[in-house]
């Protein structure tokens, strides 16, 4: 069932994507943030029928645990408003990231970037969410999202 | 690789009579399905889009038809970067029409009812004309579709959608600007994406269908806000599933047909009459949809407004 999110689990979500990218609450002002199962976070859109018939709503934007965990649906279409902690990958390495596959990283390629949840581009492409870890960029693509890319 | 398509000879005395050049037509459903794909406005543009496919060495066919839609020869669609980031849905070229004929009437509306949604590819085409904007209820009667349905809306970053699991009679009172019922049907306008409609064609099942139907659009129309509109289409050729069911309602329910104008797409007029029946004179206003004429799937929309 979906919910309207806690005002708690707003803030958190919004003072997060502030400080770790740099996005500023504004840009999610025409839609409404919505709870579902296991801290989920939804964006959707400002209706009542939302929380009285929807079996799901909007954009899962995040997971809200212990910590918060943006989704790869959040950096494909708000990345366009990241400013910090980006990842960009090689034509090479992009193949491997659609795959699925965790990406050994060059230190030129971190760094002022911070260790935690990071979005990875190509080109200025928005691929997803990555883990950055020792160096490591833990792949977070969803599985239904994986592919093989033959044209890119 | 697909086999011959064999057409059967009851299939040909049907709608043989009912199209403007029999041997075009059908030539046209043994010809191989377009490969066509439409670029989603909620990431992208067409123009930046269109760059990076061609830098691969894509060749694209624009239609003239839709800014947006666009086709290729070869099936390389499902392995590109374009796929991969939601940029790009890929989608029968007929399954656009419907939004794209009621485009100035979903960019007036505050809510939009998508009565049969899954797996997306109308509600992902309604959201980007809405430009993410106002409510879009995404129901599907199926849960099992609702799956692909909610994959797809989250893909093309579809932010203003519900996603509802109702059978349509069964869906709550509430009344929408706009209501599209894309209806389940015959699909035997799809033959040559999906020959196999041919073997479980039959005049019974057609019927079967139309009962259905008739209440569908009868429940969507009641769905419908007073001035809205309600878009009723079908990938079926056949009268039963397309104009006597807006006959049926014209007959049950206030309800005016609207004219259908696309430039640069070619529409077929509807019948008048079948089986000695004479059709309410607002079926004129409906349109069929052959696939000779645009080198589509066959298709029938009606426009109908409250």
């Amino acid at each position: 069932m979906i919910e309207l999110c806690s005002l708690e689990n707003i803030s958190r979500v919004l003072e997060y994507f502030s400080k770790r990218f740099g996005i500023s609450s504004v840009v999610f002002a025409p839609w409404v943030f919505y709870s579902g199962p296991r801290g989920r976070v939804f964006l959707g859109p400002p209706s009542t029928l939302a929380t009285e018939i929807a079996d799901s709503c909007g954009v899962l934007i995040a997971r809200v645990q212990k910590t918060v965990k943006p989704s790869t649906n959040f950096f494909q279409y708000f990345g366009r408003y990241v400013t910090r902690n980006i990842i960009t990958l090689n034509r090479d390495q992009t193949r491997y990231f659609c795959c699925g596959e965790d990406i050994d990283l060059d230190e030129s390629k971190i760094g002022e970037v911070k260790r935690g949840f990071v979005m990875v581009t190509f080109n200025e492409l928005l691929l997803g969410c990555g883990l950055l870890k020792d160096g490591r960029l833990e792949n977070q693509l969803p599985k239904k999202y994986r592919m093989k890319l033959e044209h890119w | 690789m697909r086999g011959p398509i064999d057409i059967p000879q009851a299939f040909k005395q049907r709608y043989g009579p009912l199209v403007d050049d029999e041997k075009a037509f059908f030539a046209s459903l043994i010809e191989p399905p377009v490969n066509s794909f439409r670029v989603n406005t909620l990431k992208a543009s067409s123009g930046e889009v269109i760059d990076r496919l061609e830098s691969y060495g894509i060749h694209l066919r624009h239609f003239l038809w839709y800014e947006d839609a666009f086709s290729v020869d070869a099936e390389v669609l499902s392995s590109t970067l374009e796929r991969f980031l939601g940029t790009i849905y890929i989608q029968e070229s007929a399954s656009m029409l419907p939004p794209l004929i009621m485009r100035d009437e979903l960019r007036r509306a505050s809510t939009v009812l998508d009565t049969c949604a899954a797996p997306g590819s109308k509600a992902t085409q309604i959201a980007a004309i809405m430009h993410n904007r106002g409510c879009l209820v995404a129901n599907d009667r199926s849960y099992r579709r609702i799956r692909a349905l909610k994959f797809n809306l989250n893909k093309a970053g579809v932010i203003n959608s519900i996603i509802t699991n109702f059978e349509i009679q069964a869906f709550p009172h509430v009344e929408f600007d706009v209501v599209l019922l894309d209806t389940p049907c015959s699909a035997d306008g799809t033959v040559r994406k999906n020959p196999e409609v041919l073997e479980r064609w039959s005049l019974e099942r057609i019927r079967g269908y139309s009962a259905l139907q008739k209440d569908l659009i009868t429940r969507a129309f009641d769905l419908v806000a007073e001035g809205g509109t309600l878009l009723y289409s079908t990938c079926s050729l056949a009268p039963e599933e397309n104009e006597l069911v807006v006959d049926h309602l014209l007959r049950h329910r206030p309800a005016t047909v609207q004219p259908i104008y696309l430039e640069n797409f070619v529409f077929g007029l509807p019948i008048d009459s079948w089986e000695g029946q004479t059709l309410s004179s607002g079926v004129s206003n409906t349109r069929r949809v052959w696939p000779h004429h645009n080198n589509t799937d066959g298709f029938f929309v009606a426009k109908i407004s409250k």
